[in-house]
């Protein structure tokens, strides 16, 4: 049985095991500050180029923390940019659908409120009644754009006026350690939507650590996991910057059940890609691996979860201190065949049941924590990542960071 | 004409499982008794492989009416499997509300990818 020194992770990155004030959690007022000293600032990731596949797609995406909500659009120069999605005439949103597909070659796109035409670069080509407009000079009243870069097909977008750093200096860190994971090659297939009464950190909390996995998930991930007695040990935690990754132990045996046996005889699952072991082969070309699933946190509320034959991705959007978005999306490679699919259902559902495991502490969590009867909450050292998170946001709003 | 391919007969008795959408599995999921889930179970384990064997010898995008209702009574079976396999019940009590759980991939026209 291996033996954990106590404390290793907090030793190693040099952190203090200080409780963590719970009022980051439930006040309005921090909430405000986090608004402007981390979100207005960082970069953020907004979804994957799956959605916006060809020249002149676009999608909405409703950002409630910056009160606006933006057009992301896949120009018919090839490149992506975001504005905000709302017209310069009197700032009705220009495209009231989810997705869409900007008109011709030009790659155009018209205000239903009264025909104002704007190209796929955000230029307004078009003001309807222009004699009428005197004071309205089209070269001054394209859309509204905000900072936008794509990594590996991740979507970023950046509210500063001009960012702290550009998005490879924001993910450097990071970025080698998941460079080779083959992204580009795989498909999105579920996306889930959860509108919670929660704040986004104590969302984000649950999947900043595995330790709760053989206690909250005892008949789900448990048996995907290595656990020693109760006690689970992270493969790894490490931390670049404000980001981290936490690496997954895989159990000395994974036996699958009937239906993962046939999931697995016809396709990848889950809980059998939990399960593995690494092997050599996989250190020798792409990502470099800590555990059978390893779990990257993009500061503030992005991740992206590595496992052998899907990659799946949480982005976690506040609405105020104590309601939240959280957005699923789970991506594979090609399905070619009907026994393809069912392996991939089981895999969707397999983490679906454990998320909604999750998603039942949440609601409980925020239903009690503003009472104030505690003034503190606690994290150990396999908690790490939540700390991180927590003391990085703190930073930010004190100006340190 | 029978709902499902031939060589599927003795499945008929299930054909209410051949949901097309996650939301229509995992709702008929929750609803039903242990015993029913039991029953949809032990007979679906046994015949998913074969199932599946069958629907491959065709382009996922090309089957038919009752080949499609074979798919997804496997595609039920990924639902059922862990209320049995990992719960041993329906409904377990500390699950978040399953249709606050919005399946958005639901909406997507394309069977199995976009």
């Amino acid at each position: 049985m291996t033996q954990y020194e106590p404390m290793r992770f907090h030793k190693a990155w040099g952190y203090e095991p200080k409780p963590i004030p719970v009022e980051r959690y439930t006040s309005p007022d921090y909430f405000l500050k986090e608004k402007d000293a981390v979100f207005a600032r960082k970069w953020l990731n907004v979804g994957r180029i799956n959605k916006i596949p060809n020249k002149g797609d676009y999608f909405v995406k409703d950002m409630r923390i910056a009160d606006t909500s933006l057009l992301i659009v896949h120009g018919t120069d090839g490149k992506v940019r975001a504005f905000h999605n709302m017209c310069s005439h009197r700032a009705n949103p220009l495209s009231w659908d989810e997705e869409g597909k900007c008109n011709g070659k030009k790659g155009l796109i018209a205000c239903r409120f009264h025909g104002w035409v704007y190209d796929s670069t955000g230029k307004l080509v078009h003001v309807s009644d222009e004699e009428n407009f005197p004071s309205v000079n089209k070269e001054e009243n394209g859309l509204t754009p905000i900072h936008c870069d794509v990594w590996e097909g991740f979507i970023f977008v950046n509210f500063a006026e001009q960012p702290e750093e550009t998005l490879l200096e924001y993910l450097d860190p990071m970025l080698s350690e998941i460079t080779g994971y083959p992204f580009g090659d795989y498909e999105h297939y579920f996306s889930y939507r959860i509108d919670e009464r929660v704040n986004w950190k104590t969302l984000q909390e649950a999947q900043l650590e595995g330790w709760h996995l053989p206690y909250l998930h005892e008949k789900t991930l448990a048996l995907a996991v290595a656990s020693d007695g109760q006690q689970y040990r992270h493969a790894a935690i490490d931390l670049f910057g404000p980001h981290g990754v936490l690496g997954s132990p895989p159990p000395d045996n994974f036996e699958p059940s009937p239906t993962g046996q046939i999931a697995g005889k016809f396709g990848t699952g889950t809980m059998e890609a939990f399960g593995r072991q690494r092997s050599d082969e996989d250190s020798q070309q792409g990502p470099k691996w800590r555990g059978s699933f390893d779990f990257y946190h993009v500061f503030p509320n992005t991740f992206i979860g590595l496992l052998q034959g899907t990659f799946f991705t949480f982005n976690i959007w506040p609405i105020a201190h104590d309601h939240s978005i959280w957005e699923i999306n789970g991506y594979y490679p090609k399905c070619n065949n009907a026994g393809e699919l069912f392996a991939r259902e089981y895999s969707k559902v397999g983490l679906r049941d454990p998320m909604m495991e999750d998603c039942f502490t949440h609601e409980r969590i925020n239903s009690v924590i503003a009472s104030g009867a505690k003034k503190f909450i606690h994290f150990q050292d396999e908690e790490l990542m939540c700390r991180h998170l927590s003391e990085g946001v703190d930073r930010c709003v004190r100006g340190e960071m | 004409m029978p709902d499902l391919p031939a060589g599927f007969e003795d499945l008929e008795p299930f054909i209410q499982w051949a949901e097309p959408t996650e939301a229509g599995r995992n709702s008929r999921r929750f609803s039903t008794s242990y015993d029913e889930l039991k029953a949809f179970y032990d007979v679906m384990i046994k015949r998913t492989d074969a199932a599946l064997t069958h629907l491959n010898e065709y382009p996922l995008d090309e089957l038919d009416g009752q080949q499609k209702n074979l798919l997804y009574m496997c595609l039920s079976l990924t639902e059922v499997a862990f209320a049995v396999e990992n719960y041993q019940q329906p409904d377990p009590p500390y699950l978040f509300p399953i249709e606050r759980f919005v399946p958005e991939h639901d909406r997507w026209t394309d069977l199995y990818k976009r």
